[in-house]
């Protein structure tokens, strides 16, 4: 028993050594090491449809030609202004989409003072992207996402919210 | 809430210690954090965490959020406020994610959060939804059943994913946490927490000890 504590606090002394060397390792050891998980389902489930998974998240857009301030290229530099991308990136494709735009699940209004709700709106699909997410520190490497929807107010340009979901 | 012994301490010790000596290679690719954690199965938690405006670099992230999640897995639901290298000043966000549901996950932003403010950022669930709400404000929701995960630990943080981005705080303006609560499964009730403190970066300061329920935090770099 005692060897064994011996060798215990020689490993967390080898940690902590490597902590100082890496300037990236915890200072401090998480209480639940991430170990993956051996889930019998996962990628068992069918991946629904964008249509359904934008209804489950409380996205309504239905395609709108509605005259608007704004046109389609207008909307795209806009939205750069809101999430930079590069459209000239090799595999970065944009579109713009002029809809009805709601967020079902929203309650009250935005920063801005925009209700989001069926507002006339540009969504500006970027694809071909790779970011990542936020995670946290006990649950492993978090999700990359290859797109990001920014959708602006179609007559004042202002930003309503950015989503991604892939 | 479920404690850890110290034979369970020393046991997470020795497996943290074997883990991390294979690991140290991805350790740098790791995201960094700043804040603290809590074990133990709930419904939700809460914190009033204060918006700061700090660095990002391109390709990098900075935020400060409340998260219930499935430890060991790759399963949360988050509220905070999130600045991305195109962003001016910080959003509010939520995410969300699931490794058991694979397509079900979410990252989404709410506008613009007020710079020196304390915003209480909340996860609640109830019998069907994981609901996210700001100062008291519902902003979003995800069936509890498309996630298909229950949690076992909260974690109140800040995080940034590249080494130059900062975190939240200075060593003369520190940024705020305050009073993080885990919401009690039985009687939905939000009861004051009390977390074990982590700072994963050595430019990362923060005035958290075991137990605490506020803290402040900083980055010796801003």
């Amino acid at each position: 028993m005692r060897r064994l504590l011996i060798l215990l606090v020689a490993a967390a002394c080898c940690v902590g050594a490597l902590a100082l060397v890496a300037d990236a390792a915890p200072a401090q050891a998480p209480r639940k090491p991430f170990v993956p998980k051996a889930h019998a389902t996962v990628h068992a489930t069918a991946v629904a449809s964008d249509a359904a998974r934008l209804t489950s998240m409380g996205i309504e857009m239905p395609a709108s030609t509605e005259a608007a301030a704004l046109d389609s290229n207008t909307a795209i530099a806009k939205a750069k202004q809101y999430f930079a991308f590069d459209s000239a990136q090799a595999g970065v494709t944009v579109s713009a989409r002029e809809v009805r735009f709601t967020l079902d699940h929203y309650e009250g209004a935005l920063p801005n003072g925009l209700v989001p709700k069926d507002l006339l709106a540009w969504v500006i699909t970027v694809d071909g992207l790779k970011w990542h997410g936020h995670g946290g520190i006990n649950t492993g490497t978090p999700p990359t996402f290859t797109e990001m929807n920014i959708v602006i107010d179609a007559n004042s340009g202002a930003e309503i919210t950015e989503f991604a979901f892939k | 809430m479920k404690k850890n012994g110290i034979l369970g301490r020393v046991f997470v010790t020795s497996a943290f210690a074997a883990t991390s000596l294979l690991a140290v290679p991805q350790i740098a690719l790791a995201n960094f954090y700043n804040g603290g954690i809590s074990s133990g199965g709930n419904n939700g938690c809460r914190q009033t965490i204060e918006v700061q405006n700090p660095t990002v670099v391109s390709g990098g992230s900075s935020s400060a959020w409340v998260m219930s999640d499935n430890s060991g897995g790759q399963d949360y639901v988050q509220v905070g406020w999130d600045k991305e290298p195109s962003f001016t000043s910080p959003h509010y966000f939520v995410e969300w994610h699931s490794d058991i549901n694979p397509d079900e996950y979410k990252y989404e932003t709410f506008g613009v959060a007020p710079l020196g403010v304390g915003v209480d950022f909340k996860i609640d669930g109830d019998a069907t939804n994981w609901r996210f709400l700001i100062n008291g404000v519902q902003k979003d929701y995800e069936p509890k059943s498309a996630l298909g995960w229950t949690p076992d630990e909260n974690e109140y943080q800040a995080e940034t994913l590249q080494s130059a981005d900062t975190c939240a705080g200075s060593v003369g303006n520190k940024n705020d946490f305050h009073n993080c609560q885990w919401k009690n499964t039985a009687d939905g009730i939000y009861y004051n927490d009390a977390v074990t403190p982590d700072h994963t970066k050595a430019t990362f300061g923060t005035n958290a000890v075991q137990g605490s329920n506020s803290w402040q935090i900083w980055d010796t770099r801003n």
